[in-house]
């Protein structure tokens, strides 16, 4: 998992929590790389579950929903540093169908050695998209959080439904997201 | 104190943070110094690859340069060899043909550069092609064409194609297909020659091997080569021919007097009146000297030749102008059927020359012919021994002198005598003395015994001469004598020989020596006449007796034949002519002699209508020297 997802989910406890929570959360997590991430470096994804479950334990709030929350965030931070792409996007739709075939295509342009998740596309039309998640990671959460603060980006409202079809690796889970 | 503890807390979470993010910015130069050397170790692979590309582009433009400059140098060697073709295209003066097949496309290229071409604009198929072939050759291309397509042969055709001028010209058409993966031609490529002189010249050097530069008709060899093809044509349609060789009488006699080149235009013009009177199928060859032949074709088994044979003689014996000279042709013609006389080449030339002998044997001057019919083998046999004979007989000396006296009528006197050849055979065998001067004349041994005669009378002459006895001998020519020898010229040498006066001898000639050339035989009669030789007419009244010749020669006497003097007692007519020949030799100071004489009323008779002399049985019959020169004694001179 690239650094930047680390340095964007600090970036965000601190301006929620405040640093004495991010320091808590990187002290309590026990982490291998002792929360040092540079946005280029890879590191285990085991340490973003970790950091996540720490801060659940300080906060009280429930891992998905800190998941959830944290994926609104990124999806914002990915428009800012990775936006000139987003112009060729007309709506969420558009943009969540394109995940596999034009968005990790292009990431994996520049980190050849990442490890992607997939998103099928099961039904699409203009009210309703059902997609396939399958990760090597329990991540659903963050996904349906990107998919939300897509739907923030395009000023939509979107209700997203969660099917967890399998819950071990790989994992696998139905979204089913329709216009509000 | 808490706010200081708290500040403490503060800078020790800042110290912290601090200390995370200075780790993160060495994690960050880390990596980026190891993707600075992965760059760079990318960089220098990428350099090495492009190193490697360069090459590899270096060694392909080289490569490609070669294979440039391989391909220039072909194109460069394919247009000298294209030039070279064409050069020896033009050279050879040929064209390129090139059939397709399957589209039946039949195109040429290339223009014959001397001195016309084809017409090859309007050929595009195979049918216009053929269409421009000569008639003559069409059916010969076509199996040419047909034979090539079907056993895959190279081809090779000469022909004759229309040029640019309309005219046919000769061509050597050639060629060689092209079979497809079934062996089944698909194209034909060749090459059209002109060969036109080519042929021409070898048609002019047959012509030459084959045809007689003088009269311009076919030779000898193409007479047998022609001969040979009716003989097997004639054997397989069991068709008849005839087959006639021509000889011209006495054609020496018109070299030695009027030149080869008036002898030359005679041959001609024997040879264009042969041609005349022949068929387009039919041959007349010249089989060398005054040799000639024709052959008729497709004849009706037993068609008369009569009519054919007097027509070229007529033809031929034209009288033509050579040099202000009038010389005529005289033939004898022999004849031989096919397949009645024989049926091989050499049979029917020898049973032509055999018939063509007798024709000539039985009319010395005259055109004569004879058709071949086997008695005549027996009689040409006969006269061959017997022409040996006379041979060895002159050699031998069996032959002799017997005389006949002339005696004067009126007064009863011996006048003289004439000559007459006897022949003593060792064999005892009889002779018909006529027959073997015929046979003499035929064959021309009459030159030898004629000399022979003259010399022998001059010595005989001498003989009387020594035994002072002046006393004429009478010495008979023939006409051949006349055509073939220098009569004068013999003449003065036997009487130098002997030394004996002219005046003792006379010659005897008969009517027909006028018919021929008169004006040959007046001048060697003068010239006699003039060395003091008299001259007398022999057989008058038989022949073509003509005034004007008695006229013009120096004619002394004028012998009546035996067959007026035979019938003289009992037919008018005989007595008649007997004195009108009388009356009229001596209205012209001729002398007459009368021969046959066997009995007294001839003699009475004769004598008193005025006739000169006589001779004959009632006086004496021929007598040998020594019994004549008892008959002198007896009689007196």
């Amino acid at each position: 998992m690239k650094g930047i997802v680390f340095n964007e989910f600090l970036d965000m406890v601190e301006a929620v929590h405040g640093f004495e929570v991010v320091d808590r959360v990187l002290e309590q997590a026990e982490l291998e790389s002792g929360g040092a991430y540079t946005a280029v470096g890879t590191y285990d994804h085991k340490e973003m579950i970790n950091l996540v479950v720490s801060l659940s334990q300080i906060t009280g709030v429930s891992i998905d929903t800190l998941l959830e929350q944290y994926g609104s965030h990124l999806f914002n931070t990915l428009m800012i540093v990775y936006g000139d792409a987003s112009p060729r996007f007309k709506n969420s739709f558009d943009l969540l169908s394109s995940v596999d075939s034009i968005i990790h295509t292009e990431v994996l342009k520049l980190y050849p050695d990442a490890q992607l998740p997939k998103f099928n596309v099961l039904k699409h039309n203009p009210d309703e998209l059902v997609l396939l998640y399958v990760s090597e990671r329990p991540f659903s959460a963050l996904a349906k959080g990107l998919i939300l603060g897509c739907a923030k980006h395009f000023n939509e409202t979107l209700s997203v439904e969660l099917e967890v079809v399998n819950d071990e690796s790989p994992y696998r889970t139905v979204f089913r997201v329709v216009k509000v | 104190m808490k706010l200081l503890a708290e500040t403490d807390k503060k800078l020790e979470f800042l110290e912290r943070k601090l200390e995370r993010e200075r780790r993160a910015r060495n994690e960050a130069e880390r990596l980026l110094e190891k993707k600075s050397l992965e760059l760079y170790n990318i960089n220098l692979e990428l350099r090495k690859i492009n190193e490697n590309l360069d090459q590899l582009v270096a060694d392909r433009t080289y490569e490609l340069q070669i294979a440039i400059n391989q391909a220039t140098q072909n194109a460069a060697d394919l247009r000298l060899s294209l030039d070279r073709l064409q050069l020896v295209l033009q050279a050879a003066n040929a064209i390129i043909w090139d059939w397709d097949v399957g589209a039946d496309r039949f195109e040429i290229s290339g223009k014959l550069s001397l001195p016309v071409g084809v017409q090859s604009k309007s050929i595009h198929d195979f049918r216009n092609f053929i269409e421009h072939v000569h008639e003559d050759d069409r059916s010969l291309v076509e199996r040419t064409f047909k034979t090539q397509i079907s056993k895959r042969e190279s081809l090779s055709v000469q022909c004759r194609l229309l040029s640019d001028n309309d005219e046919y010209r000769w061509h050597n058409v050639i060629g060689k297909g092209i079979q497809d993966e079934r062996l089944s031609t698909v194209r034909v490529v060749g090459a059209i020659i002109d060969i036109h002189a080519r042929i021409e010249n070898e048609r002019i050097i047959n012509r030459m091997a084959h045809y007689d530069v003088l009269t311009n008709i076919p030779n000898r060899t193409y007479f047998n080569n022609s001969f040979n093809q009716f003989l097997e044509r004639a054997d397989e349609e069991e068709s008849h021919f005839a087959l006639l060789l021509i000889d011209l009488n006495d054609f020496k006699l018109i070299n030695d007097t009027y030149g080869h080149v008036a002898g030359d235009k005679l041959l001609a013009h024997v040879a264009s009146q042969l041609n005349a009177q022949t068929k387009g199928y039919d041959i007349v060859a010249r089989l060398g000297g005054d040799e000639f032949a024709v052959i008729l074709n497709n004849l009706p088994p037993d068609m008369s030749m009569d009519d054919f044979c007097n027509r070229i003689i007529d033809a031929c014996i034209r009288p033509i102008d050579v040099g202000g000279d009038l010389i005529q042709a005289s033939l004898s013609i022999g004849m031989a059927r096919y397949p009645d006389h024989g049926e091989t080449r050499e049979k029917l030339l020898r049973c032509a020359d055999v018939a063509m002998y007798h024709a000539k044997s039985n009319s010395l001057q005259q055109s004569a012919f004879a058709e071949y019919n086997p008695h005549l083998d027996e009689s040409r046999r006969r006269r061959k021994i017997m022409k040996q004979e006379i041979e060895a007989a002159l050699i031998a000396g069996e032959f002799q002198l017997a005389f006949q006296p002339y005696i004067d009528l009126s007064r009863d006197t011996l006048r003289g005598g004439e000559a007459l050849l006897r022949w003593n055979r060792n064999d005892n065998q009889p002779v018909n003395i006529q027959e073997i001067i015929n046979l003499a004349e035929e064959s021309r041994l009459i030159l030898d015994i004629g000399r022979w005669v003259i010399f022998e009378t001059a010595k005989f002459i001498k003989r009387l001469q020594e035994l002072n006895i002046d006393h004429k001998i009478a010495i008979n020519l023939s006409v051949v004598q006349f055509k073939q020898q220098d009569l004068v010229a013999i003449f003065r040498e036997a009487i130098q020989l002997y030394g004996i006066p002219p005046e003792c001898i006379q010659v005897e000639v008969t009517e027909s020596l006028f018919l021929d050339d008169i004006d040959r035989a007046a001048r060697i009669l003068n010239s006699l006449a003039d060395m003091g030789i008299e001259v007398s007419v022999d057989d008058f009244g038989t022949g073509y007796s003509s005034l004007r010749y008695l006229q013009r020669l120096p004619v002394k006497w004028v012998k009546i034949d035996k067959t007026f003097v035979d019938g003289l007692e009992s037919k008018h007519e005989n007595l008649q002519i007997v004195r009108a020949i009388i009356d009229m030799a001596h209205s012209m100071s001729q002398g007459v002699v009368a021969e046959g004489i066997e009995t007294s009323s001839q003699r009475h008779i004769l004598k008193t209508y005025g006739c000169d002399v006589g001779q004959g049985y009632l006086f004496s019959k021929p007598l040998f020297e020594k019994e004549y020169l008892e008959f002198i004694d007896r009689y007196g001179s």
